[in-house]
């Protein structure tokens, strides 16, 4: 009885505070989304259009922004096809080889399992711009300079991605099941691959999804280490279509060219967004 | 899914080994390369046939012209280059082109090492006066070969150790006042280049000039589209280098290009863009603009890219003149890189762009790029050439030729890209009051320094 | 009998435990060989290039060194750092390109991107828990909010680049509110650049630390929200004594990672500018690329290295300390000391 009257008392504050609260989030998602609009509808724009001032309303020049566009950066999908390449592999070693440390540390007991895992701990905050130079000299050194080698292999170690898989196993991988393999006669590879690995799906496609996002997203590494427009990945394809060259301008291929890069983040963010959510979810509170 | 998981596993083990193969044989492939560079230009003519039996050349660059020149012209007048190489082009884009090529020269060995690479006039001395760049004498061409190049370009391209001749340059790269017709016409009663030159002859006219145009057209078209556009010229008029004896010096003449940006900036008489911005490529195509400092490969390059066409844009609507101050801007010197796999084409190609007579005529009669050839752009101007309609028809190579006498290159250094880079920043911190005089000297030197250790104040 | 067969069973179990051990080794081979020698290997060689006088030399033709040289590296560096970085505090004209710069930018930056981003987020992060006013489509908000970051950072900032530029959409802006007569370099102002990097960062970054601090409010334990409505708490009450200390660890969490995070920023402030020579909105991985990477003075960018690897460390150690518990250091006091009276009784 008590109750219900406060609550009757507070209806009005509470139906002001939510419209409040509303307005604020609806106007976020417009922050979020209104570059990206005028890169959009900018890419529908002549470029003499584009500097008389701002619009809302796309036009109808697209298809000759993207010709244009095609045309002056012939290398586009040469560059995001190096970038898939690049991304897909990585990833597919990153979240397999992340795995079997975590799988290793968890399952085995062995000389130096704590100090391995205090490791991983440890460097797991080392910002790799330290080690960059260093990186970058010795992949000189070794003839390595303007191939996708150093930026594929490292993505093998990776130690935030194996703490959040051993903080996966403590509870989504049963010893158990691991005996029970055993004397059923699996070999511990054999076991890995067919027992383990299906039971950390889950957990595998969460850090696959955030493992391919960098690596597509990545600037730095390759801005150091690739020279060549042809071996170019699509970030530092974006760093030149940013430069123009104003031998031939065109404002409207540039906003094309900007929106083509980030289609397909689009696409993979959309349709996996309920994951990737969950997955920083999951991320933040791992400790 | 087991079956995928497998797949993935194994896919990753191939790709794993294979990687580590790759690795392995490049680092083989450096050290036999550091060791012996007969032996190394055998073995890379072996590692570089492809599946087609095709040998690949491999011509380095910051931008794709080079490419178009081979494309358009070279590979058109001799097609059975095409059948027997196979032409990489290793563009990097300007930022990163010296360090890209600094590395490549580093002897990792790479396959992609420069056979041929294109140098700027703000570098160019750093190639030439090293061992990266072979000597035109090794590749079997000779002084008697370039009677007719501006003297300028030759020495340029010499190495400053032994005065041996590094590069070629296929251009001359004089620099004129290009403006508005139609605008000289409304704001200064005329457009005839000889009374717009008597207006413009000295900065102080520029200025006044300058100011009585952004006056007169209210503030709709201003004397230059930003305030840096007048340092070429002011460059050119130094007497004293950048550096000399590892000294980083400002010449008198760079302290009186600060002074005038300021006035620019500070009275408003310029439309604020920055050089090479998208905003100062696109006042070329509107009225804002009443002129641009450029030179000979700048028309054709640059400005008749954005100028538009006749009637929407500007074409045709353009003349120039010689300006407040002779000077050059820019031009593009060939080279054979050291580890040249095949000399005998690396002078094939020199030799066609710089030296050939008849091919550097009907280059520039088609490209409208002025060759460095005095022979070839007589015969251009006698044949009544020599004229552009972009520039309403003005006879321009003869300007050009004016100019390109008097261009001298004697105070160029290793390092004047990246200090004018920083000068740049300085100059601009000061014309906008962010910074006073001193300060910004002082920075500027700081600046270069820190990026040069070798360098001192 | 059932004794000893157990007996022979643990032993067997031990033996089969040490031989399985081995497999262990080879699990966690493939990273530590691969970050011994991408990671491990160039930090410490990155280490010790800082000892050395070493860099490209005419231009970048050839190269100066390698000369040991001690501590005179960060003898100058760090003379730089504070000669530089309390010029640019104490606003005296001028701020050289120089490793005090691109501290001070680092700094300033992530601070005017992290403070609104943090309170931004704690603000959301309460709506979204929120039992009285329940917020329909947080799904669909979480979604908007987080989305700027995951998009490609070169392509956001080109983006904003574009959109910042002469003549581009937010100079007409301003020009059309009447904030300014004409068009105007904005991207030159070295004010404007960094408050617009750091929104971009806060634009970005928003989202993220939402969703990890709802996933944190999420984890306490709804008793205790219950325990404190019956006691008649209001929204705010709750918020201040029971949500905000329990989120503590997760507010540490974020704060360390951005605050790394921030020390890393390159992507953004270098596609932010027109050349490399433009160093004004300079950070510290963009200092360490162009001296380490673009000019190859190693000596001087590894030092840089070393300089950025300790303020981390010293970051994120006084962060720590910031966010300790105190309430648990004095239990465990307090139970030292009550131990202690246990054991002279």
């Amino acid at each position: 009885m008590n109750n219900k009257k406060r609550e009757n008392k507070f209806q009005p504050l509470l139906i002001s505070q939510r419209t409040i609260r509303y307005i604020v989030c609806i106007f976020l998602c417009i922050l979020s989304i209104l570059p990206f609009w005028i890169m959009l509808v900018n890419s529908t724009r002549t470029s003499v259009a584009i500097q008389q001032g701002i619009s809302l309303i796309p036009s109808d020049h697209l298809i000759n922004n993207l010709t244009n566009f095609l045309s002056e950066y012939k290398n586009v999908w040469l560059n995001m096809g190096n970038s898939a390449f690049i991304s897909i592999i990585s990833t597919g070693l990153c979240v397999y080889a992340s795995s079997m440390v975590a799988y290793g540390l968890t399952v085995y007991k062995f000389k130096g399992r704590n100090f391995a895992w205090s490791f991983i701990l440890a460097v797991m905050m080392v910002p790799a711009q330290v080690s960059a130079i260093g990186f970058f000299r010795f992949m000189q050194q070794l003839g390595l300079l303007n191939t996708y080698i150093p930026l594929i292999l490292p993505a093998i170690a990776a130690p935030s991605v194996v703490f959040f898989m051993k903080q996966f196993m403590k509870n989504g991988l049963p010893l158990e099941i691991v005996d029970a393999a055993r004397i059923d006669g699996s070999g511990e590879i054999n076991t890995f691959n067919r027992i383990a690995l299906p039971l950390l799906k889950p957990a595998i496609a969460t850090q696959a999804i955030f493992a391919f996002i960098a690596s597509w997203n990545n600037y730095f590494t390759p801005a150091m280490i690739i020279s060549e427009e042809k071996r170019y990945t699509l970030p530092m394809l974006i760093a030149k279509i940013k430069d123009v060259d104003p031998s031939n301008f065109d404002l409207g291929r540039t906003y094309v060219g900007l929106t083509l890069t980030v289609i397909p983040i689009f696409i993979v963010y959309f349709a996996l967004s309920k994951y990737i959510i969950a997955g920083v979810a999951l991320g933040g509170v791992k400790e | 899914m087991k079956k995928r998981i497998m797949a993935l596993a194994l896919t990753a083990v191939l790709v794993l080994g294979s990687l580590t193969a790759c690795g392995k044989d490049d680092s083989k492939d450096a050290a036999t390369k550091t060791d012996e560079v007969a032996e190394t230009n055998k073995e890379s003519d072996e590692t570089d046939q492809t599946d087609t039996g095709k040998e690949k050349f491999y011509i380095w660059s910051w931008n794709d012209e080079f490419q178009g020149m081979m494309e358009n012209f070279f590979l058109k007048d001799h097609p059975e280059y095409k059948d027997k190489y196979d032409f990489q082009y290793v563009i990097t884009g300007t930022d990163a082109y010296q360090e890209k090529l600094d590395l490549a020269f580093e002897g990792s060995g790479a396959e992609d090492a420069p056979d041929l690479l294109l140098l700027e006039a703000d570098y160019i001395k750093k190639y030439v006066s090293s061992d990266n760049t072979l000597k035109m004498d090794d590749l079997g061409i000779t002084a008697a070969d370039y009677p007719n190049q501006y003297n300028y370009t030759v020495t340029t391209a010499q190495d400053e150790r032994d005065n041996s001749q590094k590069g070629l340059s296929w251009q001359a790269a004089p620099g004129e006042f290009i403006y508005r017709r139609s605008l000289a016409k409304k704001y200064l009663g005329t457009d005839d280049p000889a009374k717009v030159q008597e207006m413009i002859k000295d900065w102080d006219s520029f200025l006044e000039v300058a100011r009585k145009i952004s006056k007169e057209s209210g503030g709709a078209t201003k004397m230059l589209s930003g305030p840096d556009d007048a340092f070429r010229p002011y460059m050119s008029a130094r007497t004293s280098a950048w550096v000399k004896d590892g000294k980083l010096t400002v010449d008198p003449k760079m302290e009186e290009y600060l002074e005038f940006n300021k006035i620019l900036e500070t009275e408003g008489l310029t439309n604020g863009t920055t050089q090479w911005s998208d905003a100062w490529a696109a006042n070329a195509g509107n009225d804002s603009t009443f002129g641009y400092f450029g030179s000979t490969w700048f028309v054709q390059w640059t400005l008749m890219a954005n100028a538009g066409d006749a009637e929407t844009g500007t074409y045709g609507d353009w003349a120039m003149t010689q300006g407040p101050q002779w000077y050059y801007w820019g031009g593009t010197w060939v080279a054979a890189g050291k580890e040249c796999s095949n000399k005998d084409l690396a002078a094939e190609i020199i030799r066609y762009f710089t030296c050939d007579e008849d091919a550097m005529y009907n280059y520039s009669v088609e490209k409208k790029d002025y060759v460095n050839n005095t022979a070839a752009i007589k015969r251009i101007i006698d044949d009544g050439k020599g004229t552009f309609d972009f520039l309403g028809n003005q006879e321009y190579y003869k300007i050009f030729a004016e100019t390109a006498d008097q261009i001298d290159t004697s105070i160029m250094t290793a390092y004047d890209q990246k200090i004018n880079d920083a000068f740049h920043v300085e100059a601009k911190a000061y014309a906008t009051g962010e910074k006073d005089k001193e300060t910004a000297i002082a920075d500027f030197k700081s600046s270069v320094i820190g990026q040069f250790a070798e360098l001192t104040e | 009998m059932s004794n000893s067969n157990s007996k022979s069973e643990i032993q067997r179990r031990k033996k089969k435990t040490i031989e399985y051990g081995r497999f262990g080794y080879f699990f966690i081979a493939p990273f530590f060989i691969v970050y011994l020698i991408f990671s491990l290997w160039p930090l410490l060689y990155t280490l010790g290039l800082s000892f050395y006088e070493y860099y490209a030399s005419n231009g970048g033709a050839s190269y100066v060194g390698p000369n040991f040289i001690g501590l005179k590296n960060y003898m100058s560096e760090i003379k730089l750092f504070i000669t530089d970085f309390s010029k640019i505090l104490g606003n005296i004209a001028g701020s050289p390109q120089s490793i005090g710069n691109a501290f001070y930018n680092t700094f300033y930056i992530w601070f005017f991107n992290f403070v609104p981003q943090i309170l931004l987020s704690l603000l959301l992060a309460s709506w979204f828990t929120d039992i009285r006013i329940k917020l329909k489509g947080q799904g669909g908000f979480k979604v908007m909010m987080y989305m700027p970051n995951i998009i490609t950072a070169a392509t956001i900032a080109a983006l904003f680049y574009s959109l910042f530029a002469v003549g581009g959409p937010g100079d007409q802006f301003l020009v059309g509110l009447g904030l300014k007569e004409k068009t105007f370099d904005l991207l030159n102002d070295t004010g404007f650049r960094r408050l617009l990097i750091a929104f971009i960062q806060f634009w970005m970054w928003y989202g993220n630390t939402m969703i990890i601090l709802i996933a944190g409010v999420l984890g306490i334990s709804p008793s205790l929200f219950e325990a404190a409505m019956v006691d008649g708490a209001t929204s705010k009450q709750i918020y201040r004594n029971v949500t905000l200390p329990l989120l503590k660890p997760i507010l540490l969490y974020t704060l360390v990672t951005s605050a790394i995070g921030g020390m890393q920023m390159f992507d953004i402030p270098k596609l932010m500018i027109k050349k490399a020579a433009d160093y004004k909105t300079e950070t510290i991985s963009m200092y360490i690329f162009k001296h380490g990477i673009s000019t190859r003075n190693l000596g001087k960018g590894a030092t840089a290295s070393v300089l950025l690897f300790v303020v981390t460390l010293i970051l994120s150690l006084i962060l720590f300390y910031i966010m300790r518990d105190k309430d648990e250091i004095k239990e465990r006091k307090e139970n030292k000391k009550y131990m202690k009276k246990i054991g002279k009784e």
